[in-house]
């Protein structure tokens, strides 16, 4: 998915086989197909936390620009950056 | 790159724990260190509520083991719980009961890895060490059943007398199968302290023999005496299936039972954790040994041999002796 553009129209759940752990100002997570661990910081676990396969994008940057009380072009933004970054590194999928 | 040592002492929390949720066996095993007291279990609702309470703490990996875990008629319900709650798992069994419906279970979950123990290349050798005929065909199928199916599988080789020679081909044959391929030497005493199994442990000659066929492939480097000794109470701790609460499996102080008190008192309150919180490895014998960065000390293994934390085995004195020397010559 190298050259996809995101839009906040996307919708995105988090891949199987993902264990993750919300701690106090992380969230950490165990990718077990692959081993892997990963850690984010606290609004990232936030976005995290709602890719429930349902929600869009723009949903969910409504959710973090009201939360944490930042612009909602800024929010949008932010959402859209690590989402690209989370498909990077294989972390979230598009529902069936 | 991040650690769960690293996440739980940040956070002194126990970020992996051990499950042993039967000590029932269909194997006997001529080392085995278990006991079965043949109590009553855990539930499958106890196990919820234990479940939720060390997701709350923190806990994101869960080792599954026995006796044969795969023994419970509730296993599937209890992975697919502890999946359900986002917990990661590593399973541990003897693969006897893996077939492919149950591989193909295993492939729903989220499964990190599955260990087995082998103890050679051959099913007479490794059968009369299981005391159970047959067994060796069941876990070589179990491991072609979950490499087929993409699950990553570890097969581990406890050396004793009657197996070390069988060692590489051992390998040979793990590798041919497309498992990971591990090994260990220290044989402990039983959980009753019973010390049979000590019979079987190599002796300093036969440990020589063993890591010169093998070779050395880690890297030694001075320990720091800062440093906590071991994970035991510090990023880990083991749960019986009666509900006991202990640093590890081996480290077998019992710190509460679940039945009791919430896992997280225990975990926060216990007097043998606090104590382990409060000890460096420069507070053990250990700290002053001039083995130590050629040892991997266990006090678990201490404890139960000699019933102090401070002291030697033999074993871990001439593994670490074998590896200083081999280490010279490198
Ligand atoms: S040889 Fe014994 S005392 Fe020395 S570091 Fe190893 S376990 Fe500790």
């Amino acid at each position: 998915m190298g050259d996809y553009k995101i839009t906040l129209k996307d919708v995105f759940k988090k891949k199987k086989g993902v264990a993750y752990r919300k701690l106090l100002d992380e969230t950490v997570l165990i990718d077990t197909t692959r081993g892997e661990i990963f850690s984010f910081n606290e609004t990232a676990g936030v976005i995290w936390e709602l890719l429930d396969g349902e929600r869009d994008l723009g949903s969910i940057a409504g959710e973090i620009s009201s939360e944490y009380d930042v612009d909602s072009d800024e929010a949008a933004g932010d959402v859209v950056e690590f989402i690209s970054q989370l498909l990077e590194a294989e972390l979230v999928e598009k529902p069936a | 790159m991040k650690t769960l040592y690293n996440v739980s002492t940040k956070y002194g929390i126990p970020s992996s724990v051990i499950l042993e949720v039967t000590y029932r066996c269909n194997l006997r095993c001529i080392h085995c260190y278990v006991v079965d007291r043949k109590k009553k279990e855990l539930t499958i609702d106890e196990y919820e509520k234990l479940l939720r309470d060390l997701r709350e703490l923190g806990t994101l990996l869960l080792t599954v083991t026995g006796g044969e875990p795969l023994i419970r008629s509730d296993i599937k319900e209890l992975l697919l719980l502890m999946s359900d709650m986002d917990f990661a798992i590593r399973l541990f069994t003897a693969g006897y009961y893996i077939d492919e419906n149950f591989a193909d279970f295993l492939r729903t979950i989220n499964l990190l890895e599955v260990e087995m123990s082998i103890y050679g290349s051959k099913p007479d050798l490794h059968d009369s060490i299981t005391r159970v005929p047959g067994s060796f065909k069941k876990l070589t199928n179990a491991v072609k059943l979950l490499v087929e199916r993409g699950i990553r599988t570890n097969l581990k080789f406890v050396a004793m007398k009657p197996n070390y020679r069988d060692v590489l081909n051992t390998k040979v044959l793990a590798e041919k199968i497309g498992a990971d391929f591990y090994y260990d030497v220290i044989i402990t005493p039983r959980d009753d302290f019973s010390s049979e199994p000590l019979q079987l442990r190599l002796s300093k000659e036969e440990m020589r023999e063993f890591y010169s066929t093998m070779g050395i492939s880690f890297e030694f480097s001075p320990r720091k005496v800062d440093d906590f000794i071991c994970n035991a109470g510090v990023g880990i701790m083991a749960i019986s299936p009666y509900g006991e609460v202990f640093p590890c499996v081996q480290l077998r102080i019992k710190a509460g039972n679940i039945m009791e008190k919430d896992i997280a008192d225990i975990w926060n309150n216990a007097e043998i954790f606090k104590f382990l919180r409060g000890r460096r490895l420069k507070d053990y014998n250990c700290g002053s040994c001039p083995l130590v960065d050629f040892c991997f000390p266990c006090i678990g293994s201490i404890w139960l041999e000699r019933r102090t934390m401070d002291g030697c085995t033999e074993g871990l004195k001439n593994r670490a002796e074998v590896l200083r020397e081999l280490a010279g010559e490198k």
